[in-house]
């Protein structure tokens, strides 16, 4: 198998928590929980009790065989789960058709914490009818387009959704009639389009341009599609758009320094796009490569504004300090060079201490997460992932010079922690120095597994959050500056759990976080800092405070 | 790892539509030149004719690490794949909504293609399957999953219900499923979910519905046509919880980069594989589980791709699933068998055969075929498909890999028109490489007989020989007076000289075109008697029917037709008839 581009991972690294857990695989479960827990609540859809209804539920952060529990709504619209271990949950209803009334946005569900032997009452769930939008899709000759996917935007810039597409997985584009049909909306406004860039495949069939109902490639000019509670809207057309002819796109990776070739690097373009006053950043994915003499061409790239990335291999040492930003007008471009700049390496093996509750594990995928910051002081930084080879070992190359601190992704989802990384037998708390062209070699990234957790209370004081609001607990190890911090999310209840961490001091802070807030430039609460010492194979209990009181400069 | 995973299934999907090709021959034979690198061009049309635009077309090689490429059809139904080197490809075309003809092989009787050379394919419009899924009290289940599994083909040869087509109800509980090749479906909403961590199917564990509210013994048939659609097509749900089939799949091969395993459950009804459906075990994952499987017979087997042993496989299981769940099983997949061989190339000496093109091995597509007849009933259809054509290497070199346990026959075609297949042969006294003295003899010659192929075994010194000083036959069949040919009217070749008799690979079949034209190339020279039959109805792929180890008795039939017709025609090294007649009374 071929990793995709190196491009995508860089990129992913935000969501690579996320990602790689979702694909988790686990060899080690500790199941010796009991599973005596129950949830329980009431389904209701519009006030009234449904019945019949399937509320599910998972694992907050599941992997493939981590146990999912279902149950059916009696005549009263009532369900009970029963014969639950404690851990991280999701629980939804599982009705496609429906929308949670009043829900924050986006969310679907609510995220349980569940304790041993707890009983859980009272996760109610008020359901309304989802809108439907329905329409054709055909080209410019009235031929229906098939297999296209249609995607949703809000129209309203106060609502913060991501953009959203429907037509993934078993088949669900537009049928072989170019017909399309979305059901299960929260009420709202609408921008529906075709042809979005970001949700096509690579290996496009045909260019084409993203077109608006009703019919128009310029976003602003896009028409509104409005969905009530329940209702349907239908007729929502698109004819797609003739695409401008593309051009070629040609060029060459050479060393700065000396001008040599640099073959086998993936090249990524970004389309930038601007609409008054707002720029869309647009991914367009191409799985091309450099050959031997650094040449590479991309085909069929339209008109517009460009940044040209590169990504080199993980042993790589090149880098480039920023993208290479040309427009395509109307005639192929041609010689667009690149040049490059050597980057520091660093190398080394992932390890693993042992423990007694687990004879060394080794999980069969590994990812080293690199992040460089230019000083200690800098919050944010340069991402870089490599793959752990088979032996253990890693070699990540063209790195930005600054402090680099690590974190190791593994599939499997919890219990692996990166204990420390040591340099020539010394452990490097605070991260490693490095400067360009530099290659620091013999690094060990010692990993253990491990099954400590802390579980805890987050009571509000001196006021209430805005309903929207989710409440946030970070962790990270004391005393360790600039690692990457793992953070929880807080049930309705005001429960957390964390689990899967090494023995040791952690300092915990719990935050709350809206939208409103965001918009409002309000400074979110956090609590205080609260110190927790963790040991193995058991749950220390916390309680933090998070205290509304406004600050006095306010 | 899911990209390994679609590719591996594209491909198993490609291998089952032979897309329908016209070969048409742009290299000479007359003057001995090398291919270099080059092109394959062609068009892709509808069923009508009509170009067909955006179609992705790819250009794969068999066997070998060459790159193929793909291409996008023009306005004009056009493409062209360039820089290939000069291998032998096979060519397909894909589109949304449309399925690819079968190879007609007796009309076409090549399927792959060289650089230089064009290929017309055409797709048509599939058929559809609508209707609704809804409970008793009529409510619509939403969001279920429904598939529809071919039962047959269109010429009603059985497809062993292998999964086609899947896609979930709206919120109506209205389906669509569309780009159905033409056959007989069967079709099931809900059922066999895939249990994992990650969601809730709310369907998953029941057992499957068959249209119209049944167990798969009782479902419905639905006959699909080309661009037609079957609606009302409708499921009353049943909701009945079904069982959880379990186990876990390890691999004898250590694979550097963990893959996964293909779990395939098949239901046995009446000892006839239906319904087939394949699951993932995620790599390093401790095992699968299917949930929502309904009481019956069924197959279970894993499998898995490995960069250096090719497809391996574990034995089949045979479970029964009555009122209980199965857990515990344990599949463990193991190489198949393989063969390895040479292929010869002989060239002749005779003035009239000076300066012919010669074969070039690298375009030399070397196939195993397995005894349809012998197949073990438990063995999945799959099997049959994970050993593919190759092509040799420089030096004439091949192996045959991922090769089920069976009895096989060999297919081979030198594509230079002065070349004919000599002989496929065994040593004599070759034995298997892995067998320990147990094994009987390879037969010494792998065309009149069929060579028997062992779990794992390895098989080395298969040897197949081209020769030069082939001859060709063309010409016209007429229809006697007042008589029409027969729409499938067959020409057959079989030896004359009592000697060769039993000498397979001069038995010959060629399909006479509308106007009676017909066209009978590679042929090694001697006396034949020639012959000329309708096919019998359902009757197809006449040339690889003639040469079953099996079919004596047809090869008898053929030689007492022709002494008696006393037809009988003498071919010369590298000899060229062109316009022979033939009367069909």
């Amino acid at each position: 198998m071929k990793l995709p581009s190196r491009a995508l991972i860089v990129l992913a690294i935000p969501f690579c928590v996320v990602t790689l857990s979702q694909r988790a695989n686990s060899q080690i479960k500790p199941e010796s929980k009991t599973a005596d827990a129950t949830v329980s609540g009431k389904v209701t859809i519009k006030g009234k009790p449904a019945a019949g209804i399937v509320v599910g539920m998972r694992l907050s952060r599941p992997d493939e065989l981590s146990s999912t529990y279902k149950a059916r709504t009696d005549q009263e619209g009532v369900y009970r789960i029963s014969r639950v271990a404690g851990g991280n949950y999701f629980v939804a209803p599982v009705t496609p058709a429906f929308v949670i009334a009043d829900s924050q946005v986006g969310a679907q569900g609510q995220s349980v914490v569940i304790t041993e032997s707890e009983n859980i009452e009272g996760i109610n769930f008020d359901l309304v009818p989802g809108g439907v939008i329905t329409g054709k899709v055909t080209d410019s000759e009235g031929k229906p387009l098939i297999e296209e996917r249609v995607s949703l935007m809000p129209a309203d810039e106060g609502d913060q959704r991501r953009p959203f597409y429907y037509g993934s997985g078993s088949g669900m584009g537009t049928d072989d009639r170019g017909v399309y049909r979305i059901f299960g909306l929260p009420a709202g406004r609408y921008k529906v389009s075709v042809g979005d860039p970001r949700f096509n495949p690579g290996n496009r069939r045909r260019a084409t341009v993203q077109t608006f109902y009703p019919d128009v490639t310029d976003l602003a000019r896009a028409g509104v599609v409005e969905v009530k509670e329940g209702s349907e809207a239908n007729k929502i057309d698109i004819t797609i758009g003739e695409a401008p002819p593309g051009y070629s796109v040609a060029g060459r990776v050479v060393d700065g320094e000396n001008g040599t070739p640099i073959a086998n690097v993936y090249i990524q373009l970004t389309r930038i796009e601007a609409t008054g006053s707002n720029t869309r950043v647009i991914s367009e994915t191409v799985d091309v490569q450099t050959n031997t003499q650094g040449q590479f061409r991309l085909t069929n790239v339209r008109p517009g504004k460009y940044d040209l990335n590169m990504y080199a291999p993980d042993e790589s040492n090149a880098r480039t300090d920023a993208p290479l930003r040309f427009d395509v007008m109307d005639q192929d471009v041609t010689g667009l060079l690149i040049k490059t700049t050597t980057g520091a390496t660093v190398a080394g093996t992932v390890v693993f201490e042992g423990s007694k509750s687990n004879p060394t594990p080794l999980p069969p995928q590994m990812w080293i997460m690199i992040q460089t910051r230019s000083d200690a002081n800098s919050g944010s930084g340069m991402g870089k992932s490599a793959r752990v080879r088979p032996d253990g070992t890693f070699v990540a190359g063209g790195l930005t010079a600054g402090i680099v601190n690590f974190s190791v992704e593994t599939m499997t989802s919890k219990g692996f922690n990166l204990v420390r990384v040591e340099r020539d037998g010394v452990p490097q708390p605070n991260g490693i120095q490095i400067q360009n062209g530099e290659r620091v070699s013999g690094l060990r990234l010692v990993m253990t597994f491990s099954n400590g957790s802390i579980r805890g209370v987050v009571r509000i004081e001196n006021g209430t959050l805005p309903p929207t609001a989710r409440i946030n607990v970070q962790v990270t190890k004391a005393g360790e500056q600039g690692q990457f911090a793992r953070g929880v999310e807080v049930d309705a209840r005001g429960h957390f759990l964390i689990e899967g961490l090494a023995a040791g001091t952690y300092e915990l802070r719990a935050g709350a976080y809206s939208q409103e807030m965001q918009r409002q430039r309000v400074r979110p609460p956090m609590s205080a800092k609260q110190i927790v010492i963790v040991n193995e194979g058991a749950a220390a209990d916390v309680t933090l405070t998070l205290d509304l009181t406004p600050p006095p400069n306010q | 790892m899911k990209r390994l995973f679609l590719s591996i299934s594209c491909f198993a999907l490609a291998l089952s539509f032979h897309a329908a090709i016209i070969h048409s021959q742009s290299q000479s034979d007359e003057t001995n030149s090398d291919n270099s690198k080059g092109a394959i061009t062609g068009r892709v049309v509808d069923q009508n004719g009509q170009p067909l635009a955006n179609a992705l077309v790819n250009v794969r090689s068999y066997g070998v690490n060459a790159p193929g490429g793909t291409a996008t059809t023009d306005r004009e139904g056009n493409f062209q794949v360039g820089g290939l080197d000069p291998f032998a490809y096979s060519v397909s075309a894909a589109m949304p909504g449309y399925v690819a003809t079968p190879r007609d092989p007796d009309a076409n009787p090549i399927g792959f293609y060289r650089v230089g050379e064009s290929a017309r394919i055409e797709l048509v419009k599939g058929g559809v399957i609508s209707g609704s899924v809804k409970r008793a009290n009529g409510d619509p289940v939403v969001f279920v999953v429904v598939r529809a599994y071919m039962i047959r083909d269109a010429r009603g040869q059985p497809r062993y219900g292998s999964l086609t087509r899947l896609r979930q109800t709206d919120d109506r509980g209205v389906y669509r499923i569309y780009g159905l090749a033409p056959g007989a479906y069967i079709v099931s909403a809900g059922g066999l979910g895939n249990t994992n961590g990650y969601s809730v199917d709310p369907y998953g564990g029941d057992v499957p519905t068959y249209a119209p509210s049944s167990p798969r013994d009782a479902a419905t048939e639905v006959s699909v046509t080309s661009g037609e659609e079957v609606a009302n097509v409708d499921i009353r749900y049943r909701e009945e919880p079904g069982h959880t089939v379990s186990g876990s799949a390890s691999s004898t091969v250590a694979n550097e980069q963990p893959s996964g395993f293909n779990i395939t459950l098949a239901s046995n009804l009446n000892g006839v594989t239906q319904a087939s459906y394949t699951f993932f075990q995620q790599p390093q994952a401790r095992g699968f589980a299917i949930s929502g499987v309904a009481d019956g017979d069924y197959d279970v087997v894993a499998q898995q791709y490995t960069g250096t042993a090719g497809w391996i496989v574990s034995e089949s299981r045979r479970i029964q699933v009555r009122g209980a769940d199965v857990s515990g099983l344990e599949l463990i997949v193991k190489p198949l068998a393989s063969i390895a061989g040479s292929l010869v190339l002989e060239e002749s000496k005779l003035p009239e055969c000076a300066g012919k093109r010669r074969p070039l091995v690298s375009e030399t597509v070397i196939g195993p075929w397995h005894n349809e007849k012998a197949v073990r009933k438990d063995q999945p259809q799959f099997v049959w498909s994970l050993g593919t054509p190759v092509l040799p290497d420089k030096d004439g070199r091949f192996v045959l890999g991922s090769l089920a346990p069976g009895q096989y026959r060999f297919n081979a075609r030198p594509l230079a028109k002065y070349w004919y297949l000599k002989s496929m042969s065994w040593p004599t006294g070759a034995t298997s490489a892995s067998a320990k003295g147990d094994a009987p003899d390879r037969p010494r010659d792998a065309a009149r007989n069929w060579t028997n192929v062992r779990m794992g075994e390895r098989l080395t010194g298969l040897t197949i020989t081209f020769a030069e000083g082939a001859a060709s036959l063309r010409g016209k069949v007429e229809a006697g007076e007042g008589m029409k040919l027969p729409a499938r009217l067959f020409v057959y070749l079989a030896p004359a000289e009592p000697a060769r008799a039993e000498d397979i690979v001069r038995y010959f079949a060629s399909l006479a075109a509308e106007d009676g034209g017909f066209a009978l190339t590679n042929l090694p020279p001697g006396r034949y008697w020639l012959t000329l039959a309708p096919a019998a109805d359902g009757d197809s792929n006449m040339m690889s029917k003639l040469r079953l180890p099996d079919e004596t008795e047809l090869r008898a039939k053929l030689r007492r037709e022709g002494e008696a017709s006393k037809l009988q025609i003498e071919l010369k090294p590298c000899q060229n008839i062109s316009d022979y007649q033939l009367a069909f009374k």
